[in-house]
């Protein structure tokens, strides 16, 4: 092991390594912050500027620039709540309160402590623990995976609000329902395309995220005008924590950055149920006032996903290059990207390409550090963007969002559909629905429904793959836990409901 | 007495149809004959998701539901909503034809106008030069932008 992260330091301590890890973190970020603009299309764009490199100096490039995406996501969350990924949805939930309360500085600061204590954590744990880790998620199956994202989902209803949890749960579905758009890859039939060639690869991510959150935000910023006091926005961003503040969001880091790790090691489960489960655990940790603070701009609420989200990246690292597997959308780019230069990830690129495995573990390293560095001293510059006046503002968020996704599919017919979206998402949300859920239903439909194949198919048409393996069971029991104990809360003390109907 | 019809309740009616209109739909996905065989096919998973939102609009409308305030509805600005939906829906048609400079400025212009702008300098120059500077960064990273059917036929 000393001897890789020797060869790994070795790799990563040129000029030109070094210069490219600090290039693709800016580029990332730049990129990142956009709205619509994720790590998936940031690294796709600079692929093509990678050719050029060797496989390791064009992964460690690669490897900044998804950390840059990530770290620019979380940033377009807290100031204008238009998380670019999933990853950073959550986020959004106690970053953007507290940036309309005039501490977006401070959010900022949180989210660039948290991520680089996050990605650091993961990046030690991972040295220390990659092929064992790498055991433990081949010891997952189908079903364990199936009931997993079961889970994830279930979790995020159990999390909302008291009175919130039917809407949760009901915006789950519909999310799993539009992930059923499209063609069905395991037999190429059609499903629920209408006969409409523009849905037959279905609704991208990209456009629900766009449409549900970014555009929505800017149409509720038209119908709901904010008072005066609220669009005065601070000139100075204020980017220091007190002594209390750093008490508060140490513990949350800590353990958010071990789940973090240790859900990204988890192919299929990634940045995004890292991040919402790291949310969650944090919630029901906390104390009873803290809690009470949660969704209306908690540091421990942001701390908790922004650490686990970038210590779910690095643990997604841990498949890719163990085993080939990608553990998210961005690492498949990233495995697309290592098949492009030759290399063939899995358990041979030890041997095989050592240099490669361990410069892109210790340029995660140095990328987070690039990172704390480079966008701490910028943050106030990038809270600027809370001065724009909201008649500016408001249709540029607008523009970024369509042409985030128009850019990937260049089909004016996704512009249409993404209005479509866009109005039942600012219906629902004026009905005080919930769109979260909806995005995450959305993006594991077709993880759950392969998994569900997988292991109905190996269970030979049985239902058994539920309780015959102890793993698979003890999951299955958690979450009929985690769904059935709200319902029978939300139902039973019905006197104590306020004016209920 | 409480209104019966919350936002809840309201909603929940809604996706009962939506969810009865999805399974409906789903027995019409076309299945070969060994697909039908199998226990699970294109068919398993909607049928699963149909028949839980039908069951979780149902709770909707039996469990007791807070009340809603709907009077705060009246309070939203709908006209200027609208047209700029309706201006970001003609930008949609437009950005093939009209090409991605002219289509762009003209909404960006247009939307800031709507919104309350009215310093007719900086409308022109932040329309102007966020297109500008856009173009810019899409020709630098190679992406190719349209610059409409209308300029080509013509040129």
């Amino acid at each position: 092991m000393i001897d890789g992260i020797l060869l790994g330091l070795q790799t990563v301590m040129t000029l030109q390594n070094l210069g490219l890890v600090l290039a693709g973190c800016a580029a990332g970020t730049l990129i990142g912050m956009l709205p619509g603009l994720g790590p998936i299309s940031a690294i796709a764009l600079m692929i093509p500027v990678t050719y050029g490199f060797d496989p390791a100096s064009g992964m460690i490039l690669l490897a900044g620039v998804y950390y840059g995406a990530i770290f620019g996501g979380s940033t377009s969350s807290i100031l204008i709540n238009a998380p670019g990924v999933a990853g950073t949805v959550a986020t959004a939930f106690d970053g953007y309160p507290l940036s309309r309360q005039g501490k977006a500085g401070k959010a900022l600061a949180v989210a660039a402590y948290a991520s680089f204590a996050g990605g650091t954590i993961a990046a030690i744990f991972l040295v220390l623990a990659a092929p064992s880790l790498a055991e433990l998620s081949l010891a997952f199956q189908s079903a364990d995976y199936f009931v997993l994202m079961l889970l994830g989902l279930a979790l995020v209803a159990a999390f909302s609000e008291r009175g919130d949890y039917l809407k949760a749960i009901l915006m789950t579905i519909v999310g799993l329902m539009l992930s059923t758009i499209g063609t069905d890859l395991s037999a190429g039939v059609q499903r629920f395309t209408f006969g409409r060639m523009d849905l037959i690869d279905g609704i991208s991510f990209l456009l629900l995220a766009m449409a549900t959150f970014a555009l929505a935000e800017a149409f509720m910023m038209v119908l709901k005008p904010a008072p005066k006091a609220e669009t005065q926005f601070p000139t100075y961003a204020d980017l220091s924590l007190s002594r209390q503040d750093v008490k508060r969001i140490v513990p949350s880091i800590g353990r958010s950055s071990v789940l973090g790790f240790l859900v990204g090691t988890l192919p299929g489960a990634g940045a995004t149920i890292a991040s919402f489960l790291a949310y969650g655990m944090e919630r029901n940790i906390v104390s009873s006032a803290e809690r009470e603070q949660f969704g209306k701009g908690s540091l421990a609420g942001l701390a908790a996903p922004e650490a686990a989200n970038n210590a779910a990246c690095t643990g997604s690292f841990v498949p890719l290059l163990t085993l080939g597997i990608p553990g998210s959308g961005t690492t498949a780019v990233l495995l697309g990207a290592l098949i492009a230069y030759g290399v063939q990830p899995g358990p041979r690129l030890f041997i095989d390409a050592p240099e490669v495995f361990w410069s892109v573990i210790v340029s995660m390293y140095f990328g987070n550090m690039i990172l704390l560095v480079l966008n701490l001293p910028l943050i106030p510059q990038i809270a600027r963007v809370l001065l724009l006046p909201r008649p500016i503002l408001v249709p540029l968020i607008m523009f970024f969002s369509v042409m985030g996704v128009y850019l990937v599919s260049f089909n004016s017919f996704d512009i249409q559909l993404m209005l479509m979206i866009a109005v039942a998402a600012v219906t629902l949300r004026l009905l005080e629905f919930p769109m979260a859920p909806l995005l995450l239903g959305f993006i594991l439909g077709g993880m759950l429904e392969d998994n569900l194949r997988r292991a109905i198919i190996l269970s030979d048409g049985s239902g058994s793959f539920l309780w015959d393996r102890p793993l698979t069971l003890t999951l299955v029991i958690v979450t009929a836990v985690v769904i059935i104990t709200p319902l029978i809360r939300y139902s039973l003390p019905q006197k104590q409901l306020r004016d209920t109907g | 007495m409480k209104p019966w019809l919350t936002n809840l309740r309201i909603v929940g009616i809604f996706f009962l149809l939506v969810s009865l209109g999805y399974l409906w739909t789903a027995q019409t996905i076309p299945l070969d004959f060994w697909s039908e065989q199998e226990p699970f096919n294109a068919r398993s998973l909607p049928y699963l998701i149909g028949m839980a939102c039908v069951i979780v609009s149902l709770l909707m409308l039996i469990l007791p539901s807070p009340t809603f305030d709907w009077a705060q509805l009246l309070e939203l600005n709908i006209v200027p909503a609208v047209i700029m939906l309706a201006l970001l829906s003609t930008y949609g048609f437009m950005i093939d034809k009209l090409g991605f400079l002219f289509s762009t400025f003209c909404l960006l212009a247009s939307g800031f106008l709507l919104l309350g702008e009215r310093r007719p300098l900086r409308i022109l120059l932040v329309a102007a030069g966020v297109t500008g500077t856009f173009w810019f960064i899409m020709d630098l990273l190679g992406i190719y932008l349209n610059p409409g059917d209308l300029f080509l036929d013509w040129s």
